[in-house]
């Protein structure tokens, strides 16, 4: 099993590597003098030089790839725009986002799996019903619509709520509720499917015969069986929020790395962008490689090397 | 050609038992006559300005109110549908083909080709659908045809997947062996025979795709990065509609309730598909 892990570790190498050349490539794609870009357009000859030296503009493609790489792996890139090192910045910008993705998930994981279990237990009754079509409706939410209506009302209309930016507890409630809705529906999809797969086994069946009561059926028994399948729905879903959340950051300006990197794009500073992307990417795979691990040792026929089936 | 036909009934048969995926299947049914018939079916022209009834409310003449700049909100919604889904289904349809061809290109031969094309579609799975597509459109410029290219590379990667493992299942049955055995080609018998076996998943993929198409062009709509105005678009419309929603939130609200719906349309399609196609699930 350690063996297992080692390769799958391996195996991001090469993934991040083709992250981070196709993303140097592409914003190299920009069109127009980069130099001009960075210093504008009124830029005298001499700072035009001055910046291709700083940024190594005159040197091939492959001399700035190495370079950026380089600096990349010392923490030195140096925003653009602002001249500051990308990953001061970078870092309080994604515990932003890491507060608003935990802050989510915290309303959305109790409330999904409930939903799933209750809609499991009583199958084909209304409230099965009804949270099926409002978890289908939750996932088909544009999040940036939701939000706009969450500040029409509870910020426009009744003033409870702070309609954006990032002070205080109040300001995390709107952006966590836009995220949870969908979180939750898809959660809760999750749950039901599996508890429903899990109630029909053997095994359940079992218990059931032997004359235990259903209640302790259900949740003792079936729910210890989904947990594995739910976990690895959340991390996933926690890897995809992180850098996901771009829509939900925008509608609230809250300060989030995924605005930090749409702003970056927008301003042409690619040292920040390929930054950030790497920075995404990298923590992306690695909570993948997490969950995969965790579910290595949660399995206990993977963690004996018997095999899945 | 009877027999898939039968087949299409029978599945078409299926699919209305299930009330969630016949309403999907209408909505897009009225969502594509509106894309169709949108000249016809607009009251006005979706970019006449009348600046003296600029932002009033929904009334008998324009029933879903006017905009900033004076412009009919309906007639808008009604053009913006036309855009929506012809990009995402420009983009779907590229995808999915790709995506498949590759996947399953990967899946039927195995070893080398299988782990670079697979690594590669990790890559692009690394990187944050969203910002990949952010970035693709900011650099290459916020054209229809880079809108299409940003959302399809997004997507690629998803249906390779699908449609690798779903060849995988297939390459093992016993009809595979018998075709290698009267000596077809390998690349004839994934073509022939392993894909069109495969297509349950694939098609299923694709209308769910065709949802979080819908979301990421009217996101990137949203971000400024979409269809430009004064073209009709939905999320275009709904981030111009933003700065002034506190004196006239229908100019948001409408064009979201299409966004909305339409996505709802094709994942209750999608989900349905699923139910029906899907023999696993068939008997439950």
């Amino acid at each position: 099993m350690g063996r297992l892990a080692l390769t799958r570790v391996l195996l991001l190498i090469p993934v991040l590597l083709g992250v981070s050349i196709f993303i140097f490539l592409l914003m190299r794609m920009i069109p127009g003098d980069p130099a001009i870009i960075i210093a504008g357009e009124n830029a005298t000859p001499e700072m035009l030089k001055e910046i291709r030296d700083e940024f190594d503009l005159d040197e091939p493609l492959i001399i700035q790839y190495i370079t950026f790489m380089r600096n990349l792996f010392s923490g030195k890139v140096v925003s653009i725009k602002t001249r500051r090192p990308v990953f001061e910045e970078l870092f309080p910008r994604f515990l932003n986002t890491l507060q608003l993705t935990l802050f989510s998930m915290a309303i959305a994981v109790p409330l999904g799996m409930i939903l799933g279990v209750l809609a499991a237990a009583y199958r084909n009754s209304f409230l099965d019903n009804f949270v099926m079509v409002l978890s289908l409706l939750g996932v088909s939410m544009p999040v940036f619509w939701l939000g706009i209506i969450l500040i029409l009302i509870f910020a426009v209309q009744l003033g409870l709520l702070p309609s954006g930016g990032k002070e205080g507890f109040e300001s995390l409630v709107l952006p966590s509720i836009t995220i949870a809705f969908a979180l939750t529906s898809m959660i809760a999809r999750m749950t039901r499917a599996m508890m429903i797969e899990t109630l029909s086994t053997e095994f359940i069946r079992t218990a059931k015969a032997y004359g235990l009561p259903r209640r302790k059926v259900i949740y003792k028994y079936a729910l210890k069986n989904v947990m594995i399948p739910i976990v690895t729905v959340i991390g996933l879903q926690f890897g995809y929020l992180l850098g996901g959340a771009v829509l939900t950051e925008s509608v609230f300006g809250w300060p989030g790395i995924g605005r930090y990197i749409v702003d970056g794009i927008f301003a042409r500073d690619y040292s920040v962008v390929q930054t950030g992307i790497m920075f995404l990417s990298a923590v992306f795979v690695l909570v993948n490689l997490g969950i995969d691990i965790l579910y290595m040792f949660l399995d206990p026929k993977i963690r004996r090397g018997v095999g899945k089936s | 050609m009877k027999s898939r036909l039968d087949s299409v009934r029978k599945i078409y048969g299926r699919l209305k038992k299930n009330r969630l995926a016949v309403v999907g299947l209408w909505i897009i049914i009225i969502l594509v006559i509106t894309a169709v018939f949108a000249p016809l079916i607009a009251p006005y022209d979706p970019n006449e300005q009348d600046l003296l009834s600029s932002l009033e409310g929904p009334s008998l003449a324009h029933p879903m109110g006017v905009d900033f700049f004076g412009r009919d909100v309906f007639s808008r919604v009604i053009w913006g549908a036309r855009v929506s889904l012809t990009i995402s289904l420009v983009a779907v349809a590229i995808s999915a083909v790709v995506g498949t061809i590759l996947g399953s290109l990967a899946g039927f031969y195995g070893s080398v080709l299988d782990e670079v094309i697979m690594r590669i579609m990790d890559v692009f799975l690394a990187i944050p659908s969203i910002l990949l597509a952010i970035a693709i459109v900011a650099v290459l410029g916020p054209r229809t045809s880079n809108l299409i290219l940003a959302v399809s590379v997004s997507t690629i990667p998803e249906f390779s997947r699908i449609a690798r493992s779903a060849v995988l299942v297939e390459k093992n049955k016993e009809y595979i062996e018998a075709a290698r055995a009267i000596g077809e080609s390998r690349l004839s018998i994934l073509f022939r025979y392993a894909l069109p076996n495969s297509m349950v998943p694939i098609i299923v993929q694709a209308s769910l795709r065709m949802a979080t198409a819908i979301l990421s062009v009217s996101g990137l709509g949203f971000l400024g990065l979409g269809v430009q105005p004064p073209t009709p678009e939905w999320g275009t419309d709904l981030s111009l509609a933003r700065t002034y929603l506190e004196i006239a939130p229908h100019a948001g609200i409408f064009p979201g309730i299409a966004i909305f719906l339409s996505v709802i349309g094709f994942n209750f399609l999608g989900d349905g598909l699923n139910e029906a196609l899907n023999p696993k699930l068939k008997d439950r």
